[in-house]
């Protein structure tokens, strides 16, 4: 009984991982672009984590896509052209938001300015 | 040092990141072929109208559009502006009850039952409106409902400028 338990459980184990891996890139691909957009109903969430309707609808689109064949790229420009680079957690370097990226360095900066001529004052 | 760092905090409170500035403004509304509410005929965005209109996206399943309605009854009484709706992811038979329990401000309503004309307008919030200009461009979004307070100065300011252009 034991071992037959035992069997059952390994086949379950094998199916599952070979579920996985058919069509393994596009799963891939699927999965990465999915918890890389927010899910805009939610703001705290990605598309992957949230049930909202409209997450559900934009998993949909990612996935018909990259069964047509598009990638990454399009597919995040498709999303950011209709809902702004908010949609993307990684949001391209642009002059509006130049800030963004560079803002914590500039903040680095300042404090080590402070410090230091505080240092040359003592 | 320590002021400036409150300031920064406090802008990053006060603003409002649920309203997304929408990358669609300025841009033609997206091609689309769908059935018209409660018609045989299929609506697209070349036969809109060559005037100034607003396009309100609304469900029977909403529940912000219940509210909003009144306004956009005024807004049809008034006869300042026109107004087209996109019945968005709803069912039929509930979205014609809908209007007639609340009254029916459109001109027609465009039937979005799957969702695509909403992605493409970049909805997320519905009730969401679109004023659209004679040229069919996108100027401005209103996320969530409108109330009579930005039907009276904010969205009727902007008609009245757009609507003397060519």
């Amino acid at each position: 009984m034991r071992s037959k338990i035992f069997l059952f459980s390994l086949l379950i184990l094998i199916s599952t991982t070979i579920s996985y891996g058919e069509n393994s890139k596009d799963t891939k691909l699927y999965n990465k672009i999915i918890t890389e957009l927010r899910c805009m109903v939610c703001q705290n969430q990605n598309i992957a984590e949230s049930e909202a309707p409209l997450a559900v609808d934009l998993r949909n689109k990612v996935k018909t896509m990259i069964n047509s064949g598009y990638d990454e790229k399009y597919i995040k420009k498709y999303m950011s052209d209709r809902y702004s680079d908010f949609i993307l957690y990684d949001p391209p370097f642009r002059v509006q938001n130049i800030l963004l990226w560079i803002g914590p360095f500039l903040f680095l900066l300042i404090i080590y300015f402070i410090l230091f001529r505080k240092n040359i004052i003592k | 040092m320590f002021i400036i760092f409150v300031l920064l905090l406090y802008l990053g409170l006060s603003n409002n990141s649920r309203l997304v500035h929408s990358p669609l403004i300025d841009k033609a509304i997206p091609d689309f072929n769908l059935p018209v509410l409660q018609s045989e005929s299929y609506a697209n965005s070349s036969n809109f109208p060559d005037d100034v209109f607003l396009l309100n996206i609304w469900a029977s399943w909403c529940v912000a559009c219940i509210k909003e309605h009144q306004v956009l009854n005024l807004i049809n009484s008034e006869k300042k502006v026109r107004l087209i709706g996109i019945n968005y992811k709803d069912n039929e038979d509930d979205a014609i009850g809908w209007l007639k329990i609340y009254g029916n401000p459109y001109e027609y309503n465009i039937v979005d039952m799957d969702g695509q004309l909403g992605i493409d307008l970049g909805v997320y919030g519905v009730p969401e409106t679109f004023l659209i200009d004679k040229n069919n461009i996108i100027r401005a979004k209103y996320i969530g409902a409108i109330s009579e307070d930005i039907y009276y100065n904010e969205i009727l300011p902007t008609i009245e400028i757009i609507s003397d252009e060519k």
